[in-house]
């Protein structure tokens, strides 16, 4: 809370405090939206110096870290749809690896095509969908906090997110056709 | 308890995050129906499969230079936002003009405020949400929210909380800008 308020009074220390102690979470919620470390990397810093430049908007009731985060996200969402064609190429070294089994040093083939091909199920989503999934799969974000994030209604995100299972359904169709109850 | 109702909160029953007389229901139904139970199946197993890639591998190397990095940024933005205050204005106060005009009411009386209190505004905010707010300042909330969910379409973020630098937008951007202002007029009929 010390550092947000030296923050919003132009201490440039303070900034650079609450950039280091976030940055790590900032950049894995936009890593998982682009794909691609270094793309990430960018938009994270983006995210960044857009609250710096925009210190004067910012409600230290609301936290640094959340509102930051909701910067993050919105320029992720930018960006891919800015870089659609990136998206694709960028799938060719996925650096999001799944977890591993204590057991085993390298992966397996199978789980390597499995991580590939979600990798490319969530990349092909389109923006919206992919974050709404994203930040509510994997960031366990609720109905209303990723509408308040993305400026969208609970409804569309209940529909994109519908909407993201449906294709990811299809997608990983190969894989799902096993398991369940009997 | 029907079909529609168990599709409606299946997500969140297959998370464990449903309360226990809503999933006790469910699973009611779902011991009956032999389609739902399919689609349970489905919907677990597609999560148990999104779940097996749940980690983020972050080396600590990838973020080592981060913070001179948004430093450098921050320092380039500065140099850059006096480069482009004297191109991008001019053009940005055409779009202000166009729209203006634009959007005039029927009887003719300029609804917004004057040209150069928008050049004042512009100039003195130098922001995109400035920009918009001296358009459709004194419009009701519902003609914003029309204008940046256009324009959000062609990726520039306009939102009333963050304020988006001007000089972000390429002049083929404000070019859009003043199409998309047309467009939306004669939608507005």
């Amino acid at each position: 809370m010390e550092d947000a308020r030296g923050f919003i009074s132009g201490d440039d220390k303070a900034f650079g405090e609450l950039v280091n102690r976030y940055k790590e979470r900032i950049y894995t919620v936009v890593l998982r939206i682009v794909g691609n470390k270094d793309d990430a990397k960018d938009v994270a810093q983006d995210a960044f110096v857009r609250a710096y430049r925009n210190r004067q908007s910012f409600r230290a009731e609301s936290g640094f870290y959340t509102w930051v985060y909701r910067i993050a996200v919105n320029l992720a969402i930018n960006f891919i749809n800015r870089n659609k064609e990136r998206q694709a190429s960028s799938l060719d070294d996925p650096l999001i690896i799944g977890r591993q089994q204590p057991e085993m040093v390298t992966p397996s083939v199978e789980q390597d095509e499995l991580r590939r091909t979600i990798d490319s199920a969530i990349a092909d989503l389109p923006a919206r969908q992919k974050a709404v999934f994203i930040l509510r799969h994997y960031e366990n974000k609720s109905n209303a906090e990723i509408a308040s994030m993305m400026s969208i209604t609970e409804g569309a995100v209940k529909a994109n997110y519908f909407q993201a299972i449906q294709k990811l359904k299809k997608s990983l169709a190969p894989y799902i056709a096993e398991g369940g109850v009997a | 308890m029907n079909c529609e109702i168990f599709r409606k909160y299946l997500d969140e029953y297959v998370r464990g995050t449903l309360d226990s007389s809503l999933g006790n229901d469910l699973g009611e139904h779902m011991a009956g129906c032999a389609a739902c139970r399919a689609e349970y199946n489905e919907h677990n197993a597609l999560l148990s499969i999104l779940n097996s890639k749940s980690e983020i591998a972050i080396e600590p190397a990838d973020l080592d230079d981060f913070l001179p990095g948004v430093w450098h940024k921050i320092e380039k933005g500065k140099s850059r936002r006096r480069i482009w205050f004297f191109r991008l204005v001019p053009a940005a106060l055409a779009a202000v003009l166009l729209a203006m005009f634009v959007f005039r009411s029927d009887s003719d009386k300029l609804v917004y405020t004057g040209f150069y209190d928008a050049a004042d505004s512009l100039e003195s905010h130098q922001t995109y949400s400035a920009l918009i707010g001296v358009l459709f300042g004194n419009e009701a909330g519902q003609q914003l929210d029309i204008v940046e969910q256009e324009l959000d379409s062609y990726g520039s973020f306009v939102n009333g909380y963050i304020d988006d630098d001007i000089f972000d937008l390429s002049l083929d951007d404000l070019v859009k800008l003043e199409s998309k202002l047309k467009e939306l007029k004669n939608n507005k009929g």
